[in-house]
């Protein structure tokens, strides 16, 4: 921000550049308190984090053991998990940009939505695409019981999908993430796999086999997600404090200049007055 | 071992509410530190055409079903 020339030094000037710092000062104290609970938040995601991804690599064990893959052709059904709240950085825009570059190769995809900021950003282009949309996510570190209910609203809407892909961010480390993708296989994705023989599966163990391995992926995507934002978001808060500190800096510097200033004016008018009345 | 699919539940309804019932029968403060793994403040809405419908609590919904 810009520190103007101040054509006059008046009260007024004075007046305008001490509510100016008194704002800022009251911001970073703000920014400074949101990045502690961010961090104090981080810790504690990290750990749940740490937990879904073993849950997950194990249900996607049997996936990789039968070599199962993704069809390019077919019905497909994207996830995107995000969250409501914003002051975080770039997660949501990226994981927004990440989706529709996938969006404009694979026009006719159907879209499942979870957060707000997502979906704002989504329904600009392809409000057609979106099938569900959900909401009040991010706030606590995500539960199983969140995961299983969005696979059963999922497959409460019944269509038969050749293809599912989840979209999330991927925690690399305290300071950066990644938008990735991994797919969630259907059954018939599964029976079509190269070393599917090798199981001795019941057939009417495959459907639940399916709806349990998909909630296991959105729980994974849910809990990487939210230490990602958590993360992004501490960072963005540090660099707003900071920002906000430089400025407290400048403010003070010109606060004092400026009362100077005013405070000399005053002597001079105070000194040609007398001096003329001599 | 499939009353419940016969009944019209799926798989993960089925683990969810049989989670619930164990979680309902451990003892006070055991109880405490699992019913925080069971919040869940999620509301769904449907999309048609590219119209957002209402936005349904799914816990209410749930319960009700």
């Amino acid at each position: 921000m810009q520190v103007s020339a101040v054509p006059v030094n008046t009260y007024a000037t004075l007046r305008e550049i001490e509510s100016r710092l008194k704002s800022i000062k009251n911001i970073e104290k703000i920014t400074n308190t949101m990045k502690i609970v961010a961090s104090t938040k981080l810790s504690r995601a990290q750990r749940a984090m740490f937990e879904s991804r073993n849950y997950g690599e194990t249900s996607n064990e049997i996936y990789t053991k039968a070599e199962t893959t993704s069809p390019e052709e077919g019905k497909k059904l994207i996830i995107v998990s995000s969250s409501d709240k914003g002051l975080c950085g770039g997660i949501h825009s990226q994981i927004s940009k990440a989706v529709r570059s996938k969006l404009a190769s694979e026009p006719d995809a159907d879209l499942v939505v979870l957060g707000d900021k997502a979906k704002t950003q989504l329904a600009r282009l392809y409000a057609n695409n979106i099938v569900l949309s959900f909401n009040q996510i991010g706030k606590e570190i995500p539960t199983f019981t969140e995961a299983m209910a969005i696979t059963d609203q999922i497959f409460k809407l019944g269509t038969t999908y050749d293809s599912i892909e989840i979209f999330y961010n991927k925690f690399k480390s305290g300071i950066s993430f990644e938008p990735t993708s991994v797919p969630a296989f259907t059954e018939t994705q599964l029976k079509e796999s190269p070393n599917f023989s090798a199981y001795e599966i019941e057939e009417d163990v495959l459907a639940d086999l399916t709806e349990f391995s998909l909630a296991n992926a959105i729980f994974w995507a849910l809990a990487e997600g939210h230490a990602c934002e958590q993360s992004a978001r501490r960072s963005a808060m540090d660099n707003a404090s900071k920002n906000a500190g430089d400025m407290i800096g400048k403010y003070s510097i010109l606060y004092n200049r400026t009362r100077q200033a005013v405070i000399t004016n005053e002597l001079v008018d105070i000194i040609t007055g007398a001096s003329s009345l001599e | 071992m499939t009353f419940w699919k016969e009944a019209g539940l799926t798989y993960n309804r089925y683990a969810a509410i049989a989670a619930r019932a164990t979680r309902r029968a451990l003892k006070e403060d055991k109880r405490i530190l699992a019913e925080r793994r069971e919040q869940m403040d999620i509301r769904a809405a449907k999309w048609e055409d590219g119209k957002q419908g209402e936005y349904k609590d799914i816990k209410t919904a749930e319960a009700s079903a």
